[in-house]
């Protein structure tokens, strides 16, 4: 069997008035539990996402469970949390005590394992996700247990920042290879060759848009209180000032907002662009305005619902990472065969503990 | 092609199989015979599976599904549907949770909402009665770990050790187990009961009282909370409340855990002062000064009844009333301590050479 006659690999078919039922019947069992079944309703919110998702000619399974969710949050708070809430206390009762230096020294030990641990935490997560993720029967994973990713989070975000924040779009490529050559689907290593090529020019926008926009905002005050002494001073005029002075705080931030935006959306477009599975290669193709149209609908939704709209979050991330997936080649099926790595225990409590669950 | 009457269609039941093992696609057959599957392949090949080792998945576009719950990756997909005598013989597909799908939705939302308040009730309420029957050796222990001894910041002279002392021993209650205080160098006019029997008394508090009769009060009010082991409940309470609602982990329930915090320590405030009012009384302490000191702290507070239901404290107008309602016409008061007594306690902090004040870097 080859390659695809479709016009595209990926592709989402689920509804959202399918997806309802299962996401309100999942809210109202969060609530009677006081938030326990949030790990059963992931599981069986992931269910259908996954299995309203074709890839070639299969659609995908996902056959994680709540209850290995619900372990691996449960052991992400005896093993992390709980340590890093006794050590948290121990900081503040040194510095109560006077003892600043020692306090100082256990709160940067604190900080460091906390960043550490971030690490370990995204890199285990993608490995339990590969891990219950099927597609004709076949899954993925990692033999790799993350701890030296969780290290080189540390040094190279280190880096990344002690540079002034230049280096930062470096850390991220090189984090995200490292993360993705470590995986695994079938008996394939997937490779990552994202490039920090052509990243830059967005990132100093990023990176110089706070001042640029201080400048601005100087020359808008200045502008406003010109204007406020020129339209004869006195409530109107001052007024008209800090309209313009609330304006231009509002222009700045979705200015910044959005060249945030422009660099991320070429940074994942770069990213997925760079990977490949054996003779599979990939392609994201959402552009800026795609993201900016995604995140304002997400807003929109939230707003308009008054909250609830949270619960269809999940769905709509889902079909816009789908939707903007693409990949290209062929695949041997009677060749692909199961993968041979571990399959962890429980789910990504520790990304969890560290509320960093999202897309 | 569906099959309602139950019987196998002419040559089997046809279905696509996944066997885990490679991505290949097997276009097979199914035969039931007794409790066991019979799978046949294109060439002829069979295999047979027992049907207890068997497990439904919802249904979806690709039809019916079976899987192997001890073979992951294995999977059956039968496009034309489950012939009944096959459905009625397997357990149906799992769909909110194992034990909800046995008790029904409904049900299940109305148990687990029983248990949710019953958890949360329990949660507010055991600290009440389970705070004093903490040892204090236990309590002491959680203060030290929680704040420390604190005593480079505690000023110490002689004279004002021992115009402390007596000013607990004239208000607190007689025959219970001591009481450690600590005047702490801080420029912060408070007072604050520790775990394990401790109060502190700020020294900024000695800047604004300037009477020995209102720092009696305070420290009698203080005094109530120890005596009436509202430490203990306060801590237990905030365990027990981030223990229940741990799983929401979220914004909001800590907002609720908050807000009946505070409403817990109005209470337990509403307590101390009265224990305050009864133990001013017996000392013949007049409470005048303490209600003189709280009118001019409710000047400086916002008014309206909603403040007073944020505030963790008692609005102080009211408070003030309270303690200048339990002077009494016609009782014989005395100076909580005498001038000598209450120049060395006031400015213990200034005449102590080697402390430190409390969060200086």
């Amino acid at each position: 069997m080859t390659e695809d006659q479709t016009d595209t690999a990926f592709e989402f078919d689920g509804r959202w008035q399918d997806y309802a039922p299962i996401a309100f019947t999942n809210l109202l069992l969060t609530i009677v539990t006081l938030g326990l079944y949030r790990f059963w309703g992931k599981a069986r919110s992931r269910r259908y996402l996954w299995s309203r998702t074709r890839f070639i000619d299969d659609r995908l399974e996902w056959a994680g469970t709540g209850l290995e969710l619900f372990k691996g949050a449960v052991m992400a708070l005896l093993l992390i949390v709980l340590p890093l809430v006794l050590l948290n206390m121990l900081t503040q009762s040194l510095v109560l005590q006077g003892q600043t230096l020692l306090g100082g020294l256990v709160g940067t030990v604190q900080l460091v394992l906390v960043l550490l641990l971030i690490g370990v935490a995204l890199f285990r997560s993608l490995r339990y996700r590969l891990s219950r993720t099927y597609w004709r029967g076949i899954r993925g994973g990692s033999d790799d247990p993350g701890l030296g990713y969780g290290w080189s989070y540390l040094w190279k975000n280190a880096v990344g920042y002690l540079a002034l924040g230049l280096l930062l779009p470096w850390a991220m490529v090189s984090l995200w290879n490292e993360r993705w050559s470590a995986m695994s689907f079938g008996q394939h290593r997937f490779s990552a060759n994202g490039t920090v090529d052509g990243l830059i020019r967005r990132y100093l926008l990023c990176y110089l848009a706070p001042l640029i926009g201080l400048a601005a905002g100087f020359v808008l005050i200045g502008l406003a209180l010109a204007w406020g002494r020129s339209a004869g001073g006195g409530l109107a005029g001052a007024g008209i000032s800090f309209a313009l002075v609330v304006l231009g705080a509002l222009c700045f931030y979705l200015l910044f907002g959005l060249v945030v935006m422009a660099f991320y959306a070429k940074f994942f477009r770069q990213m997925v662009d760079g990977m490949a599975l054996d003779r599979l290669t990939f392609r994201f193709d959402a552009t800026t305005r795609d993201w900016l149209v995604l995140l304002l609908g997400d807003f929109a939704l939230v707003v308009v619902t008054l909250g609830i709209g949270v619960i269809f979050l999940d769905y709509r991330h889902w079909k816009f990472l789908i939707d903007h997936l693409e990949a290209f080649g062929e695949i041997d099926m009677a060749a692909l065969n199961q993968s041979t790595t571990a399959t962890p225990r429980q789910g990504e409590g520790l990304l969890d503990a560290f509320d960093m669950g999202a897309l | 092609m569906s099959d309602p009457a139950g019987t196998e269609p002419e040559g089997g039941i046809p279905a696509f199989l996944f066997d885990g093992r490679s991505a290949e696609r097997h276009a097979v057959r199914l035969h039931l015979a007794g409790a066991t599957l019979v799978l046949e392949y294109a060439d002829g090949a069979e295999e047979r599976v027992a049907l207890s080792a068997l497990a439904r998945e919802a249904a979806g576009p690709w039809g019916e599904r079976l899987v192997r719950p001890a073979h992951a990756g294995w999977r059956l997909d039968l496009p034309e549907g489950l012939p009944a005598a096959l459905a009625t013989q397997l357990p149906p597909p799992p769909r909110y949770g194992r034990w909800i799908d046995r008790i029904g939705l409904l049900r299940a939302v109305l148990a687990c909402t029983a248990v949710s308040v019953g958890l949360v009730v329990a949660a507010l309420t055991t600290p009440q009665w389970l705070g004093p029957l903490v040892p204090l050796a236990v309590e002491r222990r959680i203060g030290a770990a929680l704040v420390g001894d604190l005593s480079a910041a505690t000023c110490h002279t002689p004279a004002g050790d021992a115009a402390l002392a007596r000013l607990i021993q004239a208000v607190d209650l007689p025959g219970q187990p001591p009481v450690e205080a600590q005047v702490i160098k801080f420029d912060m006019v408070n007072a604050a009961a520790l775990p394990g029997n401790r109060i502190v008394l700020f020294s900024g508090l000695f800047d604004e009282l300037r009477s020995p009769d209102a720092v009696a009060g305070v420290v009698a009010h203080e005094l109530g909370h120890v005596r009436k082991r509202h430490v203990m409940q306060a801590l237990l309470r905030e365990a027990g409340l981030s223990v229940v609602l741990a799983g929401t982990s979220g914004a909001v329930p800590g907002q609720i855990a908050q807000i009946t915090g505070l409403r817990y320590s109005r209470g337990a405030e509403d307590e101390a002062d009265a224990f305050a009012r009864e133990r001013l009384a017996v000392a013949a302490v007049s409470p005048l000064p303490t209600a003189a000191f709280f009118t001019k702290v409710a000047k400086t507070e916002p008014r309206g009844a909603w403040m007073a239901m944020l505030a963790s404290h008692p609005a102080s107008a009211a408070r003030a009333a309270a303690y200048a309602a339990a002077a009494r016409t016609g009782s014989v008061y005395r100076p909580a301590l005498t001038t000598a007594e209450w120049q060395a306690l006031s400015r213990m902090c200034d005449e102590d050479k080697r402390v430190r004040p409390l969060l200086d870097f």
